[in-house]
């Protein structure tokens, strides 16, 4: 047994990484690219190689983080290219020397790499993402009975409940792009997690917002936003249950 | 269009798709086995006697509506998708229903006095 622990080793690989970083400099109103040449190992992350960055050689330069372990969805950024969390790409793995890390893209920027996500949080409140039940005073009342939920019903849903609204799949989205009143993928998908459990009474309520010009029916399935979602989310799909459910007239599968 | 739920224009978007497929194939279909002869006034395949068969016509006519009704709802669907505000949602809706009810006069009027011909 003791020999057995002696052979577990973690190899520890060292590399000097170029970062090249787009800045939102809100004085000026525009944007510049600085590089950092910046060593890290095979177990840091691009979150960890820009706090090692702002540590050692730019203190000014501004990043949102929080959580650091893929739960909050604060350093969400564009990493060569793609929206990603920074707290959960690894440089190793991402297999380029030079790096580029922009803001997300669909936001406005506020410095840096940090943008203001009050357009993503107000979409994403226009669809009422919580419980709805006509009657307001029987969670008070029964609560032997409160809100049975099968497995199965559960399942219909556990997908969507995944979402950290990161905020990457809203960058993705190129009708986002197209159409700044276009709710956006991760909205939609939240209408649709909230509509699809057995507990909620509010589908018809989201009817106004996701049955509009600017609901479901500006997605036009590229699919970016289920590639990018670091957390296996598919809004896709939600998007499409919910023109399903408008086609047919029924309310998503409960 | 707000008065109508997005739904419910799409859904028609989708049928007039649909119908479309089998309207365009029929029209296509007259055209066999001569197109130059399906052109010619008279001719056994000649346009004075698909203005004589029922079926076509009412095929024709479908055509026009559905075409109109379907080109209508993605043109809108398009405009609203590049750009955004207010007064152009407005504008591209009464744009819209006024190109579309001109068109499907025009229409009706080529068909219906085409058919006062024969």
């Amino acid at each position: 047994m003791s020999s057995a622990k002696a052979d577990i080793k973690i190899e520890i690989k060292r590399r000097v990484f170029t970062f090249r970083v787009k800045r939102y400099d809100p004085k000026t109103n525009g944007y510049k690219w600085s590089e950092y040449k910046v060593e890290v190992t095979n177990r840091q992350t691009v979150l960890d190689a820009l706090l090692k960055i702002k540590a050692t050689q730019d203190a000014t330069l501004a990043v949102r983080y929080s959580c650091r372990m893929g739960t909050c969805g604060s350093c969400a950024m564009v990493i060569n290219g793609t929206p990603r969390l920074a707290c959960e790409t690894k440089p190793f793995e991402l297999g380029t020397d030079v790096i580029t890390v922009e803001p997300l893209s669909n936001l406005k920027p506020i410095k840096d790499l940090v943008t203001d996500m009050d357009d993503f949080f107000e979409k994403h409140k226009s669809v009422d993402p919580w419980l709805i039940r006509k009657d307001e005073k029987e969670q008070f009342e029964k609560l032997d009975t409160y809100y049975p939920q099968t497995e199965e019903q559960l399942l219909n849903y556990l997908e969507f409940s995944y979402c950290i609204k990161c905020g990457a799949c809203y960058a993705a989205c190129p009708m986002v792009f197209l159409n700044k009143n276009y709710l956006g993928p991760q909205a939609l998908a939240a209408a649709y997690r909230w509509s699809a459990d057995n507990r909620d009474e509010g589908y018809v309520l989201r009817l106004k917002v996701i049955d509009s010009d600017n609901g479901v029916w500006s997605c036009h399935y590229s699919g970016t936003c289920s590639k990018v979602c670091p957390k296996g989310v598919d809004p896709a799909l939600a998007i499409n249950l919910l023109k399903k459910s408008l086609l047919t007239g029924k309310p998503p599968a409960r | 269009m707000g008065m109508v739920a997005k739904s419910t224009l799409m859904k028609w978007h989708y049928i007039t798709g649909l119908i479309l497929v089998v309207v365009v194939g029929i029209h296509l279909a007259f055209r066999w086995p001569s197109y130059e002869a399906s052109i010619e006034w008279a001719g056994p395949h000649g346009v004075y006697e698909q203005l004589m068969n029922t079926g076509y016509m009412a095929a024709i006519f479908i055509l026009l509506y559905a075409a109109t009704y379907h080109a209508m709802n993605g043109l809108r669907t398009l405009l609203l998708e590049l750009h955004q505000g207010r007064y152009w949602n407005v504008a591209v809706d009464v744009v819209i229903i006024i190109v579309g009810v001109f068109i499907v006069i025009v229409g009706t009027v080529a068909l219906v006095g085409a058919l006062s011909v024969i």
